[in-house]
């Protein structure tokens, strides 16, 4: 419900792969399981004099809409989460196997493969970045150096401490 | 600017109103008044936030609206910490810092919630923002001392404000720090590099070797300069504040924490 001059908006259908078909002389909209993705929704708009409407809102083609409705509507599916099934194969063996997600990493024999990207338009495929840091123990061992120290010598030293740290 | 008509709003715009109430009762010198005012506008700021986290289903600390309301909140439990603990007053001072961290929240970012993007989906997400906003308001409480004893004053601290300023640094440097790394760890795991050359990351480097700076200034200089050491605490807050507010709204920054909007 949208207020008194707008009317109200309403969910009929959801698509996969939306598709008109001609059936006579009527079109109709079906779902088609062949062919690349077409997300689209069905929305029913009862308009305040009574009538009502259908429309189809496309993910892909935004700003599909009627001026006659006096709304813009647009269909947004914002990603939840993103995986990648990867397996490492050495010699014709399944060494490593890892569901990768954005902040989990796949680790296997000194490189690190992460997600970079995907195909945002069907994600049909998944960019994989790789990276070998030789130097990240001794990156990550200093991190730990630095808080214990700064920690230490500010919190528990100083401020918690009794003993004043005056120059 | 709008002003936001839903429970939302008003449970900022109430506690944005008592802890000026607050403010306003501290200079009339009646404490005891102030601090029940500045307490209630804490309980109401903690509804702000449990109602928001309800709302969106993860901790509010996504986007600067989320942010400044924690923030504005948080001011509550360290102007009292650090009166009662470590001796730093100004607590009228931190009274006005809630209402003016609030008023972003209140009146300008945009409170549309939002889904949790992948790339925030991570345990890191709390710890890394949490001890930034800590840190930010301990740092902000120093600059107000470091104001303080570059003009003159004195708050009705315990401490004298040089003092205090350099205590509120060593109270808030380590969670810079601890800040700093916990967002490299994150970006090793997300991006694959622990150091991404992002805006963001390079202003949040910055503030922190403001901050090496004016540890070390004092140390050498800080009884002969106290003036010039004192400025380097309001100059840390300058940074911070770009790096919290500049890098998100400008579009000079395109970076990787650019979803934080």
């Amino acid at each position: 419900m949208l207020g008194q001059d707008l009317g109200s908006v309403e969910i009929v259908r959801r698509f996969e792969n939306f598709k008109l078909m001609l059936e006579g002389d009527k079109r109709i909209a079906i779902e088609d399981i062949n062919g690349g993705p077409n997300p689209a929704l069905e929305v029913l708009l009862k308009k305040p004099d009574g009538n009502e409407v259908t429309r189809y809102v496309f993910e892909r083609f935004p700003g599909h809409s009627r001026p006659e409705d006096n709304m813009q509507l647009s269909y947004r599916r914002p990603i939840k989460d993103f995986l990648s099934d990867v397996e490492v194969v050495k010699d014709n063996k399944v060494v490593a196997r890892k569901n990768i997600e954005v902040n989990k990493p796949l680790h296997y024999g000194g490189y690190l493969f992460y997600q970079q990207g995907y195909d945002s338009d069907a994600g049909k495929y998944t960019i994989l970045g790789v990276t070998s840091d030789k130097g990240l123990g001794v990156v990550f061992l200093g991190y730990i150096l630095l808080c214990v120290g700064v920690f230490w010598q500010f919190w528990f030293r100083y401020i918690f401490g009794d003993r004043e740290m005056e120059d | 600017m709008a002003i936001k008509f839903t429970i939302q709003g008003l449970l900022i715009y109430a506690a944005m109103a008592a802890y000026l109430l607050a403010f306003v009762v501290m200079l009339l010198r009646q404490r005891k008044a102030a601090s029940i005012l500045f307490l209630a506008g804490f309980f109401v700021g903690c509804a702000a936030i449990a109602y928001r986290w309800f709302d969106v289903r993860h901790i509010p600390l996504q986007n600067l609206f989320e942010v400044f309301l924690t923030l504005g909140v948080l001011a509550y439990p360290i102007s009292i910490f650090c009166n009662r603990v470590l001796r730093v007053g100004g607590v009228a001072a931190d009274m006005l810092i809630g209402v003016i961290v609030l008023f972003p929240a209140g009146f300008i970012f945009n409170a549309e919630p939002m889904q949790l993007p992948p790339a925030l989906q991570s345990w890191l997400f709390g710890p890394h923002v949490l001890v930034y906003m800590l840190s930010y308001i301990l740092m902000t409480k120093a600059a107000v001392q470091a104001a303080a004893q570059m003009t003159g004053r004195q708050f009705e601290n315990l401490l004298a404000a040089e003092e205090a300023t350099y205590r509120m640094i060593c109270a808030g440097f380590p969670l810079l720090t601890l800040g700093l790394v916990l967002g490299s760890i994150w970006g090793q795991n997300a991006w694959g590099d622990w150091w991404g050359w992002d805006p963001k990351e390079l202003w949040s480097l910055a503030s922190w070797l403001v901050y090496v700076g004016y540890l070390h200034f004092r140390y050498m200089f800080g009884k002969r300069l106290p003036k010039i050491n004192s400025l380097w605490a309001v100059v840390g807050l300058v940074v911070i504040i770009i790096t919290l507010l500049w890098v998100n709204l400008s579009r000079l920054f395109p970076g990787l924490h650019s979803y934080a909007m």
